[in-house]
């Protein structure tokens, strides 16, 4: 027609608005010996929920037959994510897919946030490469900020979870508190928080951890990519406060954690189910994952700040009555929140 | 509906090839011990545990048969896709027919310790399932879950261009969403560089206990359906098992020729209207060829057939006395030998080598899968030179890459993306620089 785009009899892209076609097609692609990438709305993947189980159960027993060979994995991108579904609302708003997902067999499923680009090339250059599992990659398509170069992305992606030492200041001393994120939005509010604790509280030992291959939160028994109890231990501490700032809804971490020593130190925020449309940032606040609540989380669990906390609490409170007012007339973030850099931040 | 297509001689052998499947398939279900019933059925011969799912396997072992013909007169390269539930026993039975399950599984030999094992397996602890499923040579669709073997079909086909998936549809699994969706597939069909689906629809008349929306629509509505959805369906329905082998066959005939056609008009003559693929309406019995009545019921052609016919024989004599019966009617006598093998001219029945639809290779997609030529991830960084550097959105950073992928890709025709029309709207929007959306 005359105004239809890209449009051709053969293609590399296979679009119909229907999930359950995209899915069985690409099942039958991948089955067949080819490779193949399915991308997808994050809260409308959950259309193949039941489509996903019978493939990863196809993998698992095929795994015990020497006679099949390994396909290649099924590949998923969930772009337009729970947190940049601000314009479009609360029924686009759902990261529960990974909760599903991981109740597959573990030798199956893989499980990738990359807080960046870079993160992202590297580690879908790794899912397509790679045979007999279903990975999922969670993605931002919005102008966000960047954090590693490629070098250091390769090596973040190969680990998997680390320390971000730019971003600590614990250097040789133990760490106060562990900031840990996963996934891009929950790591620009954990920097951002980081930098609000670290102008205004100086003294205090952060050190910030991001997690981009989410399996290795489980233990090395029961995922192959799970951390072992000593690394996981020397990451997270055996007893410091650990606030962790997830993509999806915060239950998800407690349940890979459950048996780690540190376990009844984690306090996690993530989705918990509040969303309209509003603005990006709003969409953090309605969930208790913003940069503020990280902060004031940190105060709650940290008494030795004494009445420099309660203050920079009291502050922040205000922020955010500033926000919602800002936001309920302008329509858009505060230029503070917008404008944001970590860049500018002294260290 | 008068045709020669099969002489006396070959409806002869294909009838019995077929009893020989329908023989195992009953075999799978009910027998511990005597595969080939040398002697009396004693209730010592059949399982306690009596699991399985008579129904559909008839109809799926006879378009097996016919299938098996076809591939041989055209040479296709052809594999099985089987939709409804519960068609285990028919798959398993026909790969070991044609010998694929013996090679896979030297266990279960061509011989009557063979045929032993092969149905003492069935459904039994230690032993395989009921669908067709992974440990099944040919399979890539176990139908447990049912309402996806059109879209894994197509899939299959997709730049497969000498490929033929025969998917038989269930008329259960037909209600579905996805599967009334993926009717549509045939729009995102390229007859030059993709292959070809034949659909099936084994229109059996029920599922476990109701009757199926097509088969209670009027036959008009039926036709009138899938022309809309852009087939060109063809009926088998004949009362007659004569018959309905002739008309089996001689469509078979027709809708392989259509397709080579279609594709032959599409890549040689350069056609581009969407051509109309054919599809078939296999309308037979559920449960065809097994016990009529039990108990005083109807079985054969109701719901009753959908699972196991005869359940009980341990407290009901004459329970075992119909399923000896219902075993000796396909004459195992006159289709095995002594030593429980295949006799020869039924077995030369069966395509030859990878052809044989339990053997053919795209059914195990490891064996032909190659590795994708990558561009260097790397060449395509987003330049950070402090934390916290501004960024265009990740996956717009991705796009280039995917994009040179595909382009890499392009002649081995072995890697694509899939989507509900968001490519775009996820930032992939440089993809499109190097190809089109199908």
């Amino acid at each position: 027609m005359a105004n239809d785009e890209f449009l051709a009899p053969a293609g590399r892209v296979m679009e119909m608005l229907s999930e359950h076609q995209c899915e069985g097609w690409l099942e039958g692609y991948l089955l067949t010996g080819r490779h193949g990438l399915f991308n997808c709305y994050e809260a409308f993947i959950h259309i193949v929920d039941s489509m996903f189980n019978q493939h990863a159960k196809w993998l698992k027993v095929t795994s015990h037959l020497p006679w099949r060979r390994k396909i290649a994995s099924l590949n998923y991108l969930l772009a337009s994510h729970v947190w940049r579904q601000d314009h479009n609302g609360f029924t686009h708003q759902d990261p529960g897919f990974i909760d599903h997902v991981v109740n597959k067999k573990a030798s199956v499923v893989r499980v990738y946030l990359p807080p960046d680009a870079n993160c992202l090339l590297s580690i879908m250059d790794h899912c397509l490469r790679s045979r007999h599992y279903v990975n999922v990659v969670i993605a931002g398509k919005h102008p966000a900020p960047q954090w590693l170069t490629m070098d250091a992305a390769v090596k973040h992606c190969t680990e998997g979870i680390g320390i971000w030492h730019w971003a600590s200041n614990e250097d040789d001393a133990a760490p106060d508190v562990v900031m840990a994120c996963c996934g891009d939005v929950p790591t620009l509010e954990t920097l951002a928080a980081v930098s609000i604790l670290r102008e205004h509280l100086p003294e205090l030992k952060i050190r910030v951890i991001n997690v981009m291959d989410l399996m290795r939160l489980q233990p090395q028994s029961e995922h192959p990519h799970g951390l072992s109890d000593m690394d996981f231990d020397e990451l997270f501490t055996k007893n410091k406060p650990v606030i962790f700032a997830f993509h999806a809804y915060p239950w998800l971490i407690h349940r890979l954690t459950y048996r780690r020593t540190n376990h009844e130190n984690f306090h996690v925020r993530g989705y918990k189910e509040e969303g309209t449309i509003t603005t990006p940032f709003d969409m953090t606040v309605l969930n208790d994952l913003d940069r503020f609540h990280l902060v004031m989380d940190t105060i709650d669990r940290l008494p030795q700040t004494g009445d420099k906390g309660i203050y920079l609490k009291q502050q922040l409170k205000e922020k955010l009555i500033e926000h919602k007012q800002y936001i309920d007339k302008h329509g858009q973030d505060l230029p503070e929140i917008r404008n944001w850099k970590w860049s500018a931040i002294k260290i | 509906m008068k045709t020669n297509t099969l002489t006396p001689e070959l409806l002869r052998k294909m009838d019995a090839y077929w009893r020989a499947a329908n023989y195992l398939a009953v075999g799978q279900i009910y027998l511990y011990e005597n595969p080939l019933l040398k002697r009396p059925l004693a209730l010592a011969d059949v399982k306690h545990m009596l699991l399985g799912h008579w129904g559909t396997t008839p109809g799926q072992n006879f378009i097996y048969a016919h299938l098996n013909r076809v591939i041989k007169k055209y040479d296709l390269d052809m594999i099985y896709v089987s939709g409804p539930g519960h068609g285990g026993p028919a798959v398993v039975g026909n790969t070991y027919l044609e010998g694929t399950y013996s090679e896979v599984y030297p266990n279960i030999s061509q011989d009557e310790a063979g045929l032993q094992k092969l149905f003492l397996q069935f459904s039994f602890p230690g032993g395989i399932p009921s669908h067709a499923s992974p440990e099944t040579p040919g399979s890539i669709h176990e139908g447990g879950e049912l309402g996806y073997s059109l879209s894994h079909s197509f899939g299959a086909v997709f730049d497969n261009p000498d490929l033929v998936v025969a998917c038989v549809v269930g008329d259960g699994e037909a209600e579905t969403g996805p599967l009334a969706t993926a009717w549509h597939s045939n729009k995102f069909l390229d007859p030059v560089t993709d292959g070809a689906v034949l659909p099936i629809l084994h229109l059996n008349g029920y599922k476990i206990s109701n009757p199926t929306v097509l088969a209670r629509i009027t036959r008009e509505e039926l036709e009138q359906l899938f022309r809309g959805y852009g087939w060109k369906p063809y009926f088998v329905e004949e009362e007659d098992t004569a018959l309905m082998h002739e008309a089996m066959a001689s469509t078979l005939d027709n809708a392989v020729e259509e397709i080579k056609r279609i594709q032959h008009e599409a890549r040689t003559e350069g056609n581009v209207t969407r051509p109309r693929w054919p599809m078939i309406v296999l309308n037979s019995t559920k449960g065809w060829t097994g016990p009529k009545w039990v108990d005083g019921l109807q079985v054969e052609g109701t719901f009753r057939a959908h699972q196991v016919p005869l359940s009980d024989p341990a407290t009901h004599p004459e329970h075992l006395k119909l399923l000896e019966d219902w075993l000796r009617s396909y004459k195992p006598e006159e289709l095995f030998d002594e030593h429980g093998r295949l006799n020869a001219d039924l077995a030369e029945l069966a395509p030859k080598g990878e052809r044989r639809m339990g053997a053919n290779p795209h059914a195990n997609g490891g064996m032909l899968l190659r590795d994708l030529r990558m561009p260097d991830f790397r060449d395509y960084a987003e330049d950070v030179p402090v934390p916290g550097a501004p960024g265009i959105g990740d996956t717009h950073v991705l796009g280039p890459f995917l994009r040179d992928v595909a382009k890499l890709n392009d002649e081995q025709r072995n890697f694509r993306v899939f989507g509900p029309d968001e490519t775009l709207s996820n930032g992939l929007e440089a993809l499109f620089e190097v190809t089109k959306r199908q």
